[in-house]
């Protein structure tokens, strides 16, 4: 008798304990509030764009020889001149592109005063410079350019300041 | 012979100061134009001071020089290809690094194309060294209406041993904005 009783009193407490675990399903905190939340990515842009160049030169010196010939005392001429020529070491422009856009390069010459009929003229008188993505520093965009000089220079010139470089950086459109 | 009267005389002495004063004055005239020099020009030597608007860099102090060829120059340029200029505040915004590596210190002048072969310059700046940057600069030009205008930014280059103007330049053409 005694068994029966302890047997009837556990079926009922499992009875029980299975009820509230399959009752406790509907009582726990729900996993959401019935709102979703979005997420956007946008790229933040600074106002302007900015870019980055570097810019290599030599001392540009030119030496300029030409030779009146030799006097000839019968005829009152120089004869045997010849017509002078440029040389020099050390001029060439090298501009190098680290800008994620790309740059538009072109090589001016200015005549200072007194030095008008001598005209400079590059190698390379322009160029579009790729942008630096995604290429390595080493791998940057460049171009180099050449200056020459072409006219006489006045007979006793001594490191005379006879003309500047111009580098143009424009913005490719 | 009859000597002129002394009215005659003082005339003609009065008149004869006159012309040469004015011909004192056309000869001076004649010797301003013609020696006056380019009112665009950089100068020839580095400015003395920095400029009070130059902000210094983060610059770590021991960063290698790029190389330049013997003689010659390096810089490495940071800029940004628009100005607008406050005609308010009497600043002219423009944006011009001149990192540490660079091997020359450097000034910027901003010009307004009038014409053809005409510029004004409207701003320029003092000394920027090497391991400095600029955003803006003093108005230095009355009198400018508001509107967009072609300028350029002029960037000249100094040896920092000798203060000596280096034979290259760079332009940067811009669009120019002028606000109230």
């Amino acid at each position: 008798m005694r068994k029966r009783i302890v047997m009837l009193i556990l079926a009922a407490l499992c009875t029980i304990g299975s009820g509230i675990t399959a009752a406790a399903q509907d009582y726990s905190v729900p996993s959401s509030i019935g709102s979703n939340v979005y997420g956007t990515y946008q790229e933040s842009k600074p106002a302007k764009p900015v870019y980055n160049v570097d810019i290599n030169w030599g001392n540009m010196n030119f030496t300029y020889t030409a030779s009146s010939g030799t006097w000839n005392p019968e005829t009152h001429q120089y004869e045997g001149g010849s017509e002078g020529t440029w040389t020099a070491k050390n001029n060439i422009v090298t501009v190098t592109n680290h800008s994620e856009l790309p740059v538009e390069v072109s090589f001016g010459y200015a005549e200072h005063p007194g030095y008008e009929n001598i005209t400079g003229s590059y190698s390379v008188t322009e160029d579009v410079l790729e942008s630096g993505v995604g290429k390595t520093y080493e791998e940057a965009d460049s171009v180099s350019s050449e200056l020459t000089l072409s006219g006489a220079l006045p007979k006793g010139s001594q490191k005379a300041n006879i003309g500047s470089v111009n580098v143009h950086l424009r913005v490719v459109e | 012979m009859e000597q002129p009267s002394t009215r005659n005389k003082w005339g003609i002495r009065i008149l004869i100061a006159a012309l040469i004063m004015i011909t004192l004055v056309c000869t001076g005239i004649t010797v301003y134009l013609l020696n006056r020099d380019d009112q665009t020009a950089a100068p020839a030597y580095a400015p003395q001071q920095i400029d009070d608007n130059a902000r210094e860099l983060d610059n770590s102090g021991d960063e290698e020089k790029l190389e330049a060829q013997e003689g010659g120059g390096s810089v490495s340029l940071t800029y940004s290809a628009s100005v607008t200029v406050d005609l308010a505040q009497e600043k002219v915004s423009v944006f011009v690094e001149n990192p540490e590596r660079s091997t020359q210190d450097l000034i910027i002048q901003v010009l307004l194309k009038e014409s053809e072969n005409e510029e004004k310059v409207i701003a320029q700046s003092e000394l920027i060294p090497a391991g400095y940057g600029i955003d803006e600069v003093d108005l230095q030009e009355d009198g400018l209406a508001k509107g967009e205008y072609d300028g350029v930014i002029r960037i000249s280059y100094y040896n920092p041993d000798d203060g000596e103007k280096a034979m290259v330049n760079t332009d940067i053409p811009v669009t120019v904005t002028v606000m109230d």
